[in-house]
């Protein structure tokens, strides 16, 4: 942040701003502890809680350093352990960002943990020379400490002050946590030379917001006086916050305050519009040396790194197909979600390695060289969040993908993830809209996956003459995402697929299991092997499972209520198709009923035919939607009850005479 | 809770020497596998008390799966200080594509999950080309004056990667002693140059596999050279001449750490003085430490070998192994009990350490509390009852420390009794809706330590789920549940699950159909595609009795009859009665703890599918009446 600042104006702007007054406050001090918190032994809003934030108070402010400012920061916490269970919470560790010239340091912190011993209530002090500092990466250190003398019933703090010129970094304030939060307030005073935005998540409807001018004398700075403008956020009794599964990040979820630097004023009387407007915004990317003038510099240097002549003679779809396969085969993903360039076209051809800023942009520009109308697409991913499409900031994006456009449609590709084909972006990019970076135009793309993902799982099953045993060879073919999440969870090892098909109780062995287009970027993906599974008999009748173990047992929407979206990422169908070879002297006296369902969520059939000794079994189901509203999540949560017992049920056969 | 930090652990050491061309044909053959270290040498000169090492590695990675292993992480500490670090990328024939720049080193603090802090660092790279096949060279120089082990080389990436060639060179002084201890490697060569002893080891390592599950030794299979000089320094000056020299080491390290505050002796006088029976005593005290402490990992100073003294974990309540053992043993001295700070290899599987060859092996702290008949073996880091000796510390070698050194002895192993695993229950059974479950676990060992676990992790919700898991019933849905209260000087865990199933009985036609509830013998590889030692480290022990209520309005079509198996291996019983509208399951099921070999191993795996056999076929259906 550039230092000579001048006074000229201020304007604060708040999303969802009410004047209101805040309660009583003077209770939540530092080292005095109320009678109220000392006899506290559950939390009564969640009777299971492990432990309980009594209070949590944060506030930031600046002072001024010479000619320009530093942010400071201040954190108060007190919290309960309710339960032996939660003494893990008095381990604290507290990132801060250290790179280049800009800091975060720690200028002051302290902590007391409370017991109340032979009816004496006995602090114990956090010393400082247990308190550790960390580098984590080049770009972060952390202070790491344990609070002393906890256990059940301990009640301890802590209070630290982070000083910092990281002035585009005003730290988010959680209300909501892992455990209750029996009061939480955040305070920002404000100077008229830096304009933040305040964006509130979550549910914040009984948030009580205060705003007022400081009491006291008024600052200067270079002989520019100003007064700081206070704002106040405070929320009371905030419960837990636990649903971790089938969602984006939980980032998006739990009830924040997020701040973000809209416009800063220079000594000279000029002032940079950091909140400016999409189209702005998508101008200075272009003008960017990491964004736009990289794509350029790409494309002036495309001959030395693909045959751009032989690629331009081929039709639109093979250009594309072969610059992204050019991507995924040369160039290797570091894992940096990034919407820049981290350095030159050269230091990414030197490296062989980049951020996927890095990569997509030199598969824009390579694109753009053999003539395929390409462009940056640039969005956040899951564990980011969501972006607010009312707010124009850079900072909502962490990622940039590749656009073109071919015979009037729209295609978004990514060359970081080689497992996946060339019009699939991974994963982890599926989440909300995407915005399109080119002059004169504001698009916003949908990243939702419309494709249904398909494993289709496929059984010859003959039965050992005693009718115990079913033999089976099996065939496990995907596509796109489910591939994908196949490869991922079991790399190209066929000891970990052992291991897997045997916890399913297959009895199954190394020589006969084949695993087809592992490296493939584009056709399905299948697994075969050959597995016998004892079937359950009782006397002269024995249960057959059509499809083997290979259906889900357990459903996996357990909750009895869900208040967030169900987030499957993609719409996803399974299919199951089983031929039974029914020995001589056996017949068949129970064959699952056939079923056929379907509504806009969820289809699913089941049907079954016999034919010379043969039974054939098919069964598939699709969730048709990647998400789903948290008001289907019962309809859902059945959904899985029905294909799990339907696809669990057995075929009986009985031994003749 | 293991503090690796006592023991060596695995390294893959390397030399200064130029590296030798490597023919067009080997690399061919290497090109068959996923990645191969085609060269690594280990140079260590033992020199004015100092050890420097140089180490030096060539690998080749033929496969984008393998690329992973072009991240490398050099570890380096305050004690052990890293010099000259290079590396560089080349193609396949050797040549050099480029080397790396001081600017992609990241340096950082190597902290493991399970600690708080640690003041070990890494320097960490990556070097990767987007052409296949490509190698990653790479070589540094660490220089201490402060160890225990010379070398414990496994010239070995992992279990599935070969090594073509592997060089080791120990250089000292003519006078220097060192223990050596190798295996999977052909004998040393020995010279001697300018009042130097120089010993040269070669190696590869071609039989590659996948890690097996309860596999008994982790490098089983792979060459290994281990040395210990006799005379060393760590912190002060010690001997590893025997265990008794190297306990004196131990046990002067941890001199002047057991200085209790006024509060904890007036705390412990009070015990005494409440408690007449010394294991009484020993008791309480224990309990306390369990109480007032909680299991906090932190290596600082002396790369964690030192524990940190008992005033601070006295003032801070929370320690790693040493500390709290050194706490709790300062405790039991000022109540006039002794206690001897111990040292072990944990862990549940890992081979034990060998009690013949005098050097680190240890990543463990207890302590032993000796009493009139037996001793105590107490794992401050645990939550166990006094007389309990953990999954994680049973049945191994240890390394008894006190005034008078060390000595060697064996910590007893889980007995049958202890494992046992009880299940009683019943399941009422419907032919309309989901058959309604109480079924009561009660159980010892292993898996009452898991409860235990459980029971003390945050977070109500994944805490019920994770208990609900032990019952093991198809499509179970806890309704409740009910944890009797643990008493603390009890082994067992008792949990009382209240719940239904809607798959556990299901129509076929007219009938109803039970099959049995799993038993889960496990899951096993055939004895041909086993290449490793099994070991089995505690007995298991179930007993079922569960009382099924048949459905109005029908009856068992007949009863599968007894079955009672024995093996060498193991114990099989299973039998169905009937009784009115009920019908009791009573089974039994015993697997021998041990090592197994290939031999062995065939007659549990034979054993186990037999198992299997009878209880596919131990299915009841029943039709209406």
């Amino acid at each position: 942040m550039k230092s000579g600042l001048k006074y000229l104006s201020a304007v604060l702007f708040m999303a969802l701003w009410i004047s209101d007054s805040i309660g009583q406050v003077n209770n939540y001090l530092y080292g005095s502890l109320s009678d109220e918190e000392i006899d506290l032994k559950i939390c009564d809003y969640d009777k299971n809680a492990d432990a309980v934030v009594l209070f949590d108070i944060g506030k930031t402010w600046f002072v001024p350093l010479g000619t320009g400012f530093e942010l400071m920061y201040e954190r108060t916490c007190r919290i309960k352990i309710l339960k032996e269970s939660g003494v893990n919470y008095a381990n604290k560790i507290i990132p801060l960002y250290n790179h280049d010239k800009i800091y975060e340091k720690i200028q002051k912190i302290e902590g007391n943990s409370w017991n109340m011993i032979d009816g004496k209530l006995v602090a114990s002090a956090l010393s400082e020379a247990s308190i550790y500092t960390s580098r984590e990466n080049e770009k972060w250190t952390s202070m790491r400490f344990a609070m002393p003398e906890v256990s059940e019933g301990t009640i301890f703090e802590f209070h630290f002050i982070i000083r910092s010129n990281y002035l585009m970094h005003l730290r988010d304030w959680d209300f909501q946590s892992d455990i209750p939060v029996n009061y939480s307030r955040f305070e920002a005073s404000m100077i008229p030379f830096y304009e933040y935005m305040f964006l509130l998540q979550g549910n914040y409807k009984n948030i009580e917001k205060n705003e007022f001018i400081a009491p006291g004398s008024e600052r200067a700075i270079q002989d520019v006086k100003f007064r700081d403008k206070v704002y106040q956020f405070t929320l009371r009794n905030i419960p837990a916050f636990r649903e971790t599964e089938f969602i984006t990040s939980k980032e998006d979820y739990i009830t924040k305050v997020n701040f973000q630097l809209s416009k800063y004023t220079m000594i000279d009387g000029s002032s940079v519009d950091v909140l400016t407007t999409w189209p702005r915004m998508i101008k200075d990317l272009l003008g960017y040396e990491s964004f736009g003038r990289y794509i350029k510099r790409t494309v002036a240097q495309a001959e030395k790194i693909i045959n751009t002549d032989s690629i331009s003679s081929l039709d639109e779809t093979a250009r594309l197909n072969a610059v992204i396969n050019t991507l995924k085969d040369r160039f290797n993903y570091n894992g940096v979600k990034s919407r820049y360039a981290s350095g030159t076209v050269q230091d990414l051809l030197k490296k062989k390695s980049g951020n996927s800023g890095d990569i997509n942009l030199l598969g824009i520009g390579l694109l753009q060289a053999v003539g395929v109308d390409a462009f940056p697409v640039i969005m956040s991913t899951r564990d980011h969040g969501r972006i607010r499409y009312d707010y124009p900031y850079s900072q909502f994006f962490n990622y940039v993908v590749i656009g073109v456009r071919i015979n009037d449609k729209t295609f978004l590709a990514d060359g970081t993830e080689p497992l996946l084909s060339s019009y699939k972006l991974p994963p982890r990019c599926i989440n909300d809209k995407g915005l399109v970076v080119r002059e004169d135009e504001v698009t916003w793309l949908d990243l939702s996956q419309k494709d249904v993902s398909m494993v289709l799982t496929t059984f010859e099953t003959k039965l050992s003459d005693d009718g115990m045993l079913s033999n089976s060879t099996v065939l496990i073919t995907s596509i796109s995402y489910e591939a994908l999440k196949i490869k991922k969870e079991f790399g190209d090892d066929k000891n970990k697929i052992l291991t897997y098909l045997r916890q399913k109780d297959y009895l199954v062995n190394e020589a006969d299991l084949r695993c087809v287009n592992y490296k493939s970027h584009s056709s399905p993906y299948s697994i075969s092997f050959i597995a016998s599974l004892e079937n359950i008999s009782s006397g002269n009748q024995f249960f057959v499972s059509p499809f083997l173990n290979q259906p889900i047992k357990e459903n996996p929407l357990k909750e009895e209520e869900r208040k967030i979206d169900i987030d499957f990422v993609y719409p996803l169908t399974q299919k199951f198709e089983s031929r039974i070879e029914i020995p001589l002297g056996y017949t068949v006296t129970y064959i699952p009923e056939k079923l056929s369902t379907e509504n806009e969520n969820f289809r699913f059939s089941y049907n079954s035919e016999i034919e010379d000794s043969v039974l054939t079994i098919k069964a598939s189901y699709t969730f048709i939607k990647g998400v789903y509203p948290a008001s289907e999540y019962k309809s859902i949560q059945s959904n899985y009850e029905e294909i799990i017992k339907k696809l669990n049920d057995k075929i009986v056969i009985r031994k003749i005479g | 809770m293991v503090d690796f930090k006592w023991f060596p652990g695995f390294r893959v050491f390397v030399v200064l020497h130029v590296l030798s061309i490597i023919s067009f044909q080997k690399i061919t053959i290497a090109q068959d596998e996923k990645a191969v270290l085609l060269y690594t040498s280990t140079e260590i000169e033992i020199r004015d008390g100092k050890m420097i090492s140089s180490y030096s590695f060539d690998l080749l990675i033929n496969d984008r799966s393998a690329d992973y292993l072009s991240k490398v992480v050099v570890p380096y500490s305050k004690l052990e200080k890293l010099n000259s670090l290079e590396a560089s990328l080349h193609r396949s024939d050797g040549s050099l594509i480029r080397k790396l720049t001081r600017k992609e080193i990241v340096d950082k603090n190597d902290i493991s999950n399970s600690s708080l802090y640690e003041d070990q660092f890494c320097k960490v790279f990556t070097l990767r080309n987007s052409t296949f096949p490509y190698r990653v060279k790479w070589s540094y120089i660490t220089e201490t004056s402060e160890f225990v082990t010379i070398c414990n080389w496994i010239p070995v990436i992992n279990s599935e990667i070969p090594t073509q060639k592997a060089k080791l060179r120990i250089i000292t002084p003519d006078d220097y002693k060192l223990r050596i201890k190798s295996s999977g490697i052909s004998d040393s060569s020995i010279v001697c140059i300018d009042h130097c002893t120089v010993q040269e080891w070669e190696c590869s390592f071609h039989n590659v596999y996948a890690e097996e599950s309860f596999q008994e030794d982790n490098v089983e299979n792979m060459p290994r050279v281990w040395a210990v000089p006799l005379k060393f320094h760590y912190d002060r000056d010690g001997r590893a001449d025997g265990w008794k020299e190297f306990g004196g080491w131990v046990n002067e390290l941890n001199y002047q750490l057991h200085w209790l505050p006024e509060t904890e002796k007036l705390y412990v006088a009070s015990v005494i003085e409440n408690n007449s029976s010394r294991k009484e005593q020993i008791r309480k005290l224990f309990y306390y430490v369990q109480d007032k402490t909680r299991y906090v990992n932190l290596t600082i100073e002396t790369g964690g070998k030192k524990p940190l003294p008992a005033n601070y974990v006295a003032e801070k309540g929370y320690g790693d192994c040493k500390a709290l053992t050194i706490y709790l043993k300062a405790l039991l001295q000022e109540a006039g009990i002794p206690g001897y700070y111990t040292l072990l290899k944990a862990g549940i599987v890992n081979k034990d350490i060998d009690d013949l060859f005098v050097a680190n092996q240890f990543n463990h702290a207890i302590l032993m509390v000796p009493l009139e008949s037996d001793s105590l073996w107490l794992d401050c880091t645990s939550n166990y009852p006094l007389s309990y000796t953990g999954s994680f510390i049973q049945n191994r070698y240890a390394l008894v420390v006190g005034d008078s050194g060390g000595s060697i002895a064996r910590i007893p192993a889980l007995s049958k009794q202890q494992v046992w695993k009880y299940r009683k229950g019943t399941i009422e059974l419907s032919a309309s809706g989901p058959a309604e479950i109480k079924l009561q676990i009660s159980t010892g060992g292993e898996e009452a330590e898991r409860i235990r676990y459980i029971c003390k992790k945050p977070g109500y919700n994944g805490k019920i789920k994770a208990l609900t898991d032990f019952v093991n019933i198809p499509s179970f849905v806890n309704d409740s549940l009910q944890i009797v209260e643990f008493n603390r000087d009890s082994e067992r865990n008792e949990i009382v699950f209240f719940g239904k199933s809607n798959t556990l009985v299901q129509f076929y036609g007219s009938e109803l159909v039970l099959p049995l509830i799993p038993l889960e013998p496990g899951f096993f590889a055939a004895p041909t595609e086993r290449t490793t030692r099994m070991k089995l480290p505690f007995p298991v022990c179930l007993t079922d009795t569960i009382s099924f209520i048949i459905p109005e309005g029908y009856q068992a079509a007949g009863l599968p009859g007894p079955r009672s198996e024995k093996s060498e291996s193991g114990i099989y019983e299973i039998s169905f009665t009937s009784k009115g509208d009920e019908i009791l399951l009573a089974r039994h099921f015993e697997v021998k703890a041990g090592v197994y070999s290939h031999d062995d191993y065939e007659n549990l795996y034979s054993f186990i599918m037999l198992v299997r056999r009878i209880e596919s076929a131990s299915t009841i259906t029943f039709s209406k009446l």
